[in-house]
């Protein structure tokens, strides 16, 4: 769904359209929390007031999972481990010799 | 290919949020559904925490990440000051 976007069509940033679906799932949801639209007695006192909560625990849930997939399945390249390695020291000489601090630890 | 510890951390890290989505979804969504004999409820602690947790981790969770913005900005300022006195 993610080919489903407002933006090529009207002229929106992707954070634009981020807080568009943000604030109409948000009204949609205020709209049944305040019973401003009715719903069955046992979803509106026990499943309304923890869906914010579900959807928080379901992104941690898909993003911890989304990166222990790709750590598993990452396919390691030897060579170019040794050629970013190279860059690295290169960037650091030519960033050093322009006086901009390389500084490993940032804490 | 990619080192065992690294498969298995990657594996690990896969099933546990499998796990916890299942467990969470579950005493969330469907616990107020089962009758209150039934034995699963045993499984499942009260359901007000099924919200002070979630409540818990996101305000430790800010905590964290703004404590080391802070703490990253600061120690720029002052690595910036030590720069410009020098």
């Amino acid at each position: 769904f993610c080919t489903a976007t407002a933006s090529h069509l009207s002229k929106m940033t992707k954070a634009t359209e981020t807080a568009t679906f943000f604030a109409i799932i948000s009204a949609i949801y205020f709209t049944f929390l305040f019973g401003i639209i009715p719903l069955p007695e046992i979803v509106q006192r026990e499943i309304l007031p923890v869906l914010p909560w579900w959807a928080l625990i379901t992104f941690g849930s898909y993003s911890l999972g989304n990166i222990g997939y790709h750590v598993y399945r990452f396919r390691d390249c030897e060579d170019a481990y040794h050629e970013l390695m190279a860059e690295i020291q290169l960037a650091k000489e030519d960033l050093r010799s322009k006086n901009v601090s390389t500084e490993d630890n940032v804490l | 290919a990619s080192s065992g510890q690294d498969k298995a951390l990657g594996a690990t890290l896969l099933l546990s949020s499998v796990a916890l989505f299942l467990y969470y979804t579950i005493w969330a969504l469907i616990m107020p559904f089962v009758d209150d004999g039934h034995p699963l409820h045993e499984y499942f602690p009260d359901r007000s925490y099924a919200i002070k947790i979630p409540v818990v981790i996101l305000l430790v969770g800010l905590t964290v990440v703004f404590t080391f913005l802070s703490l990253v900005m600061i120690k720029s300022n002052s690595s910036k000051k030590s720069v410009k006195k020098a």
